[in-house]
C-alpha cells in the first residue's frame, strides 16, 4: 500500500478513483493485524480503488480534520468526500462487503 | 523487555481477574498490546493505550492510561476492550 501524508492528502483523495485510507500507528496491535488484510485486498480491487495508509502520529492534520481518536480507522473516499468509515478490526468478507457497498 | 512483558502480564492479569474478565488468550495480540504500552511509557511517560490517539493534554490523556476509562463498557458491549488486551 502506498503511504500518504498530510501534504498530499487532498490531492490524492480528489484524484478520481475511490480511495481507501488505512489510518494506523506503529505500535497499534490491531493495526498490525488489519494491515496485511488490506494489503491482500489491494490487488483484488486494483482497478476500482486506490489503497493508501497513513501513520496518524506523523500526520496530525488529517487526524484532527476527521476527529480520529481510535486506530485503526479505515476511511473510504469517493469524489473527494468520505463516503464511509469503520474503526477497529473487521473480517475480510465484511471489509469486501463494505467496499462493494460504498464504491 | 521480556521481564517487563511478564511483569505487565501479571499486573494486568491480576487486574482482569479481580474485575471478572480475562487477558486476551491470543499471546501474539497480547504481547503486541503490551509492547505498545511499553513503547508509549518510554516515549510519553505513561502507559497510554496504543490504539487511541493522544491529545497531548495531560488531563485528557489520563483517560486513556491503561486500563482506560472505556474498557469495562467495551468488554461488556463487544466482548473485548477496543485494543484487545482484555476479553470477557
Amino acid at each position: 500500500m502506498n503511504i500518504l501524508n498530510d501534504d498530499k492528502f487532498q490531492e490524492v483523495i480528489s484524484s478520481g478513483k475511490p480511495v481507501l485510507l488505512d489510518v494506523y500507528t506503529q505500535w497499534c496491535p490491531p493495526c498490525k493485524i488489519l494491515g496485511p488484510i488490506l494489503e491482500n485486498l489491494e490487488e483484488e480491487y486494483s482497478d476500482k480503488v486506490d489503497f493508501y495508509k497513513m501513520d496518524l502520529d506523523q500526520n496530525p492534520i488529517t487526524g484532527n480534520t476527521f476527529g480520529i481518536d481510535r486506530i485503526p480507522t479505515v476511511m473510504l473516499f469517493v469524489n473527494g468526500e468520505v463516503k464511509s468509515f469503520f474503526v477497529g478490526l473487521k473480517e475480510v468478507e465484511d471489509i469486501k462487503s463494505w467496499i462493494n457497498k460504498n464504491i | 523487555m521480556n521481564e517487563e512483558i511478564e511483569k505487565l502480564k501479571k499486573e494486568y492479569g491480576d487486574y482482569a481477574k479481580e474485575n471478572g474478565f480475562n487477558l486476551n488468550p491470543n499471546e501474539k495480540i497480547l504481547e503486541g498490546v503490551l509492547n505498545g504500552l511499553i513503547a508509549r511509557k518510554e516515549n510519553f511517560g505513561e502507559r497510554y493505550c496504543p490504539c487511541r490517539k493522544m491529545t497531548g493534554t495531560k488531563k485528557e490523556d489520563k483517560r486513556i492510561i491503561c486500563p482506560c476509562v472505556y474498557h469495562k463498557e467495551e468488554i461488556e458491549r463487544d466482548g473485548h476492550c477496543f485494543c484487545n488486551l482484555f476479553t470477557r
